[in-house]
């Protein structure tokens, strides 16, 4: 009872602080910093949902983030649609472009899979390069609009607006990972992953639960995808469509640690400031220094902890419980697994 | 009940079985025996649509099976125990029991698992312990418990007796019978453990390299001399 209750108060004093953030830094770039934290971490969990719990590793999320980027921008460009209006259009375009790549590619397995999207999410950049209608290779500019209105979407003062908007964002995605962790989908998810054979043999229709993965994950990437629209007010292939995008959705996730809750947003944490400043301090000289260094992480990671930051944080944590039975015969790990199976 | 007419299956154009047809009738233990790559756990892939047959016909009483997905199948009330016994080892015993009740209500899921602790107390006293930490023998049960959790029809065994312990082995035996008595469960049963399968089959079936060579009742079989010869040692 304790624990839970020191936890709470923990959840609560986190959540303060995020909340207050704009209030005592009012640097740019550190808010700047902060938001794209943010925003990470929602491509993280969002790519973690079907790369990490259904275990369908993903290099093509781009494709969502760019569709979702595009649908909201065109229609307020063009029809003077709502950002927020299209923030929707984009995440249905982006469920149903899912199901058309999922349906053939969830027949392919582990690399063959990954291979697919890679694929797949080039096919989308070539294609937006030569669509002139939505603007080629250029891209599309945003208007201004000056005023810091929510209805508008757009902050030119009061940049914590953003930040606000995608801490709800994150707050959504952080709900809905946690109710999938616990419902009977998740479960099944976690079973596709560990032996899909096994899982099949139960009568789970695992192309189907892969699907609901894979829609879910690209509706709230393409959310993001509006977001970054109207964070950054230009948008072009090379910038929403790139591999580079898919690659770091991927590379958060698995920093901190596939498969669960935290691990994205600690991966966030960590990588997206990193990059920020070896960007900021070595601008011009060494421009591709981060891509270095996020080799050299990956390859520590799958050599040394392949189940990322959380694996440290999980290992660190059985070891104290170890002790922690010793000395006072705390029960750490059986509430642990109680709480895990008294939910199905 | 489940009829398979002579089906033929292929692996990359090579047949694994040809020409094969069973038949198990409500209520009963069906073995079927052979020896090491004779096509028993093909037989056992091609019922449950893992590896539909090339040509033949499966029925589940009416319903033709070898046009049906693998999850269809199973919700027909065909319940596969694959061969390694493929439990999730990274989550819990009651995790991997509540998944083998994918297609069951609430309620009678807790019936069934009320059932499958009274058969496999072994199960109820590690309910919480992650899969992967039980034994082998332990591991074999909670397969075979997963497989009851769906309230099958027909339950399909592969070797459940591989690897295990001469003691484990009889008891996986006698709680094969004891489900296919008390709880009226037809049993298919692929077997390398030629002598205790055909002591429990009503019928049985020989398989090598991929044929039916001999079938009767699991009693005719092992005073068969053939059979005595190739498989018993006498």
């Amino acid at each position: 009872m304790q624990r839970i209750r020191w936890q709470l108060l923990v959840l609560v004093l986190v959540v303060l602080l995020l909340l207050a953030f704009p209030f005592y830094v009012a640097q740019p770039f550190l808010q700047r910093t902060m938001i794209l934290v943010v925003m990470w971490s929602v491509l993280g969990l969002a790519w973690n949902i079907l790369g990490g719990y259904a275990g369908q590793v993903s290099f093509g999320h781009a494709i969502f983030f760019g569709l979702g980027a595009y649908t909201s921008t065109y229609l307020f460009t063009e029809w003077g649609i709502s950002p927020w209006l299209g923030m929707f259009v984009g995440a249905g375009v982006a469920v149903l472009v899912s199901i058309v790549i999922g349906w053939p590619s969830f027949r392919l397995v582990g690399h063959y899979f990954a291979i697919a999207t890679i694929a797949a999410g080039e096919i989308f950049a070539v294609i937006f390069r030569n669509w002139k209608a939505v603007g080629g290779a250029v891209g599309i500019y945003l208007p201004i609009i000056r005023g810091d209105r929510l209805i508008d979407y757009q902050f030119q003062e009061f940049k914590a607006g953003y930040y606000y908007i995608i801490l709800a964002m994150l707050a959504l995605i952080v709900l809905v990972t946690y109710r999938l962790e616990r419902t009977r989908m998740g479960y099944y998810l976690k079973a596709i992953r560990e032996d899909s054979e096994a899982a099949r043999s139960l009568g789970i229709n695992i192309t189907r639960y892969k699907l609901y993965a894979m829609m879910i994950s690209a509706a709230f990437t393409a959310i993001v995808g509006t977001f970054y629209a109207q964070f950054v007010l230009y948008i072009s292939p090379n910038t929403v469509f790139a591999l580079a995008i898919s690659i770091q959705m991927a590379l958060v996730a698995i920093l901190g640690g596939t498969g669960t809750l935290l691990g994205p947003i600690i991966g966030a944490a960590v990588l997206i400031p990193m990059a920020e400043y070896t960007r900021v301090y070595l601008a011009g000289r060494a421009g591709g220094l981060h891509l270095v260094v996020y080799g050299l992480l990956i390859m520590l990671i799958s050599v040394y902890q392949p189940a990322g930051l959380m694996g440290i944080y999980r290992e660190w944590q059985h070891k104290r419980a170890a002790r922690g039975m010793v000395n006072d015969s705390l029960p750490v790990a059986t509430a642990e697994g109680g709480a895990d199976d008294a939910v199905a | 009940m489940l009829r398979v007419q002579s089906i033929e299956v292929r692996y990359d154009e090579v047949p694994a079985l040809h020409d094969v047809s069973i038949d198990v009738r409500e209520g009963e233990i069906v073995a079927v025996i052979g020896s090491n790559g004779a096509g028993k756990t093909t037989l056992l892939r091609a019922i449950s649509g893992m590896r539909p047959p090339a040509r033949g016909e499966i029925f589940l009483d009416d319903t033709p099976l070898h046009t049906l997905k693998t999850h269809q199948i199973s919700a027909l009330g065909v319940a596969h125990v694959p061969e390694g016994r493929g439990i999730f080892a990274r989550q819990s015993v009651l995790r991997n029991l509540y998944l083998g009740a994918f297609l069951r209500s609430d309620r009678e899921r807790e019936e069934t698992l009320e059932r499958v602790f009274d058969l496999f107390p072994r199960l109820a006293e590690r309910r919480n312990q992650s899969a992967g930490t039980l034994s082998g023998g332990e591991q074999q049960m909670l397969a075979i418990a997963r497989g009851l959790m769906a309230r099958p029809r027909i339950l399909m065994l592969d070797e459940p007796s591989l690897g295990l312990m001469p003691k484990l082995v009889d008891l996986i035996f006698e709680l094969v019978q004891r489900i296919n008595q008390e709880d009226g469960i037809t049993i298919l049963l692929v077997e390398q453990n030629v002598r205790e399968s055909l002591e429990i089959a009503h019928r049985a079936y020989v398989l090598e390299t991929g044929r039916v060579v001999l079938s009767g009742s699991g009693e005719d079989l092992l005073h068969n001399e053939q059979v005595q010869r190739a498989y018993l040692g006498m």
